[in-house]
């Protein structure tokens, strides 16, 4: 066995804790919901472990370098963060019914990386060997993970919306869901955490490039795509505080946000060329 | 938060141009129509030749695209206006809306009362049985504990009043930003006017005083001083991925040395404002290790020289170049050409072989030449670049993070209590208000009015929370 075995693993315990989300939604059992946070929880512990212990192989195999380097890594990564700050989010606002919509996100990265990425660990080419990196790649990973959750809830937000459009509150499932004033601030909050961690990340970026490359900002697709996110944030905090849009509107664009992080992540690997090639292998 | 408008019965043209810059709808506007342009510059191919255009478009595409500045978004016309309006917006907004958040930030100087009350959204009146100074101590001591030490002022009857804050800074976040937005977009002027971005290649054991710069087609740019390579290296891992690549470079000011650093990728070279960045290399000729041995003293001298280049002093005053080489001369393997230049005279040249170390002492000079090794020789290419508004740049990220801490880490916090006594019993005001995160401040609020009771148990007549 080894790390990848393990982290394959928890890929298994998060379709686990989505399952047991949903159940918990359908049946709004206790125990179920109990149940669901224990696993989620143990997948994290897991991943926490296969983390540690591929950063111990690659030493292993003479590389020594922290698992934050291409793109199993930092999917895996990904997985991570969103996990924690999704059980830290449910542990501040005591509710569950979040579970059923960002897990599955960790999950279906954690998937991807399962089954269609290379999981070997490589040395890192010169262009990497800097501490920027892990500045850089942890910073703009808590950003992604707090629109991720933000996202999240704002699905939720929306679908609860449209069944209670003039009507009474909505019975059933949705009735387990926070209040819309309460999930309109939950899709806030995670914003004003991401939003200053992809700046930090930006720059981290930037002064790393500026290091490696002689330039801060060179219009790379990839630093483009970054900007461009941290537009659509700007365009909603602004949006929310200063012009008081609120609900629909702004979980709208926490939405339209996430689409931008997640193509300035995957997107421009595929689709677009540029410097910034280390996360498509 | 709301825009504060005064009422302007008759606008001027100055005041029109004020208000439409002071929205935010605006700002919102520029910052989506930013984005948009953005994502075009990065489907559309930027800054190619017309003909690597044409090979993936039609010309009327081209056409097109070139004539709407499309071919290089980011540094069109329009892109840059988009940026100075984002600039003008931003910084019109601050000033606007400065006054307003100054109003909260100054200590108020009035006392409150049952009328002001009303006008926070946390509020609580309650009554005790015991005298002002009595808990004038105790609230003391609780509020310090919370939002620090408040400023007490002592009534003629007894009564007493205080107003006491914490994070009032908080409400400054948001001019932080904008400012540091405003410092980031300066450095970047400052880069695009005063900046100097080229490239060189300077084989091992040569050296350049001028780059060539880039996007000009290689207008040479002189640097003032000269830089030699001594030596580049690049090694490899197991799996044939690049391990590192490294030069040993020197500044030289009038032929003299006075700066030596090994750069590698991500630890370039600075002098005199010029950043030397390890970009690139390739394959020149070799380079040469030679023994020169003096016949006279028998002292072995060894000696790494390039082709040609500046003829190698020798200790007697002569000096040499090697002139010509060849991996294999007549099957007997790598061999050079050595011209040996003797003052006032036409140079001489005789052949080196490396097999046969002998051979040079059957021409009887007064050295005897030997090769001893002829390597694969390398160019560095180096990427030059002088930025004199990076640091402006950078200052504008540092400001830019304390803003997001103000911003989104703090809160400005306020309480007001006043204490008088009247009717045989003592009445306690208290208010409170914060910019942020109302719902843990109202707890705070609640809890700290539940201890100032001196019970576990908030009583009734408790404002709307």
């Amino acid at each position: 066995m080894n790390s990848t075995a393990l982290f394959t693993f928890s890929t298994y315990i998060y379709i686990l804790s989505a399952a047991f989300y949903t159940i918990f939604l359908a049946f709004r059992n206790k125990v179920v919901g109990t149940i669901a946070t224990a696993i989620t929880a143990a997948g994290l512990g897991a991943m926490t472990i296969a983390l540690g212990w591929r950063w111990y192989e690659s030493y292993q195999l003479g590389h020594g370098h922290a698992p934050l380097s291409n793109l199993y890594e930092s999917l895996v990564f990904f997985a991570w963060c969103t996990v924690l700050l999704y059980l830290i989010f449910e542990y501040k606002y005591k509710n569950k019914t979040m579970g059923a919509f960002v897990t599955p996100f960790a999950f279906l990265a954690m998937a991807y990386a399962s089954l269609k990425v290379d999981p070997s660990i490589e040395p890192l080419i010169p262009a990497l060997q800097s501490n920027w990196l892990h500045a850089h790649v942890i910073t703009c990973f808590i950003g992604y993970a707090s629109f991720a959750v933000s996202c999240g809830i704002a699905i939720m937000y929306l679908i609860k919306a449209a069944k209670e459009a003039g009507n009474a509150p909505a019975g059933g499932i949705l009735s387990v869901f926070p209040s819309l004033e309460v999930l309109d601030e939950m899709i806030y909050k995670p914003i004003t955490i991401g939003f200053p961690f992809l700046t930090i990340g930006i720059i981290a970026g930037a002064v790393w490039a500026n290091e490696a490359w002689g330039s801060y900002w060179s219009w790379d697709p990839k630093e483009t795509w970054s900007l461009i996110t941290w537009f659509v944030y700007a365009v909603f905090l602004h949006a929310r505080v200063t012009k008081g849009w609120h609900g629909t509107k702004t979980a709208w664009l926490s939405i339209i946000g996430f689409a931008a992080t997640v193509f300035t992540y995957f997107g421009v690997n595929f689709l677009l060329s540029g410097l910034h090639s280390y996360g498509s292998q | 938060m709301t825009q504060e408008k005064p009422a302007k019965p008759s606008k001027s043209v100055g005041t029109l141009v004020w208000d439409f810059f002071c929205s935010v709808k605006l700002a919102i506007f520029t910052l989506i129509l930013l984005a948009i342009t953005s994502i075009a510059g990065t489907v559309i191919p930027q800054q190619l030749s017309r003909e690597e255009y044409l090979e993936k478009m039609s010309e009327s595409a081209y056409n097109f695209y070139s004539a709407l500045g499309l071919t290089d978004v980011y540094h069109v016309w329009w892109f840059q206006l988009l940026l100075l309006i984002l600039s003008i917006n931003l910084i019109v907004c601050s000033i606007n809306r400065f006054p307003y958040t100054w109003r909260m930030i100054v200590r108020p100087t009035n006392d409150l009362d049952e009328d002001s009350m009303f006008n926070y959204q946390l509020r609580e009146k309650f009554h005790s049985h015991e005298a002002p100074d009595v808990l004038k101590a105790r609230y003391e001591e609780l509020v310090t504990k919370q939002l620090g030490k408040p400023d007490v002022a002592v009534k003629e009857d007894g009564g007493f009043s205080f107003f006491v804050e914490r994070g009032k800074y908080a409400r400054l976040g948001v001019y932080v930003v904008h400012l540091s937005v405003i410092i980031i977009l300066v450095g970047a002027l400052i880069g695009f006017v005063w900046g100097v971005r080229g490239g060189v290649n300077i084989p091992e054991g040569k050296w350049a005083d001028t780059i060539y710069l880039f996007g000009t087609n290689g207008t040479p740019h002189s640097l003032g001083f000269g830089v030699r390579c001594d030596d580049f290296d690049v090694s490899f891992y197991d799996t044939g991925a690049p391990k590192e690549f490294k030069s040993d470079l020197v500044i030289l000011e009038n032929g003299a040395e006075v700066l030596k650093k090994t750069i590698r990728v991500n630890h370039p070279l600075t002098y005199k404002g010029y950043t030397f960045y390890q970009s690139s290399y390739g394959p020149t000729e070799p380079v040469f290790t030679l023994g020169v041995r003096d016949r006279a003293s028998g002292e072995v001298q060894s000696i790494r020289v390039g082709l040609e280049g500046t003829p190698v002093p020798l200790p007697n005053g002569d000096s040499f170049q090697v002139v010509n080489y060849t991996p294999n001369l007549q099957e007997w393997g790598p061999a050079i050409q050595v011209s040996l230049i003797k003052a006032g005279q036409p140079p001489s040249t005789f052949v080196v072989v490396q097999r046969y170390p002998q051979l040079d002492e059957t021409r009887n000079g007064a050295q005897v030449f030997t090769l001893t090794d002829m390597q694969q020789g390398y160019y560095t290419g180096l990427q030059v670049t002088k930025d004199p508004g990076v640091w402006v740049v950078y200052l504008g990220c540092i400001v830019i993070v304390l803003g997001f801490y103000q911003c989104f880490f703090m809160s400005h916090r306020r309480m007001w209590v006043t204490v008088y006594a009247g009717g045989g019993k003592t009445t306690i005001l208290t208010a409170g208000s914060t910019n942020k995160n109302r719902d843990i401040y109202a707890r705070e609020f609640r809890q700290l009015v539940t201890l100032m009771k001196g019970g576990e148990h908030p009583s009734s007549d408790k404002g709307k929370g």
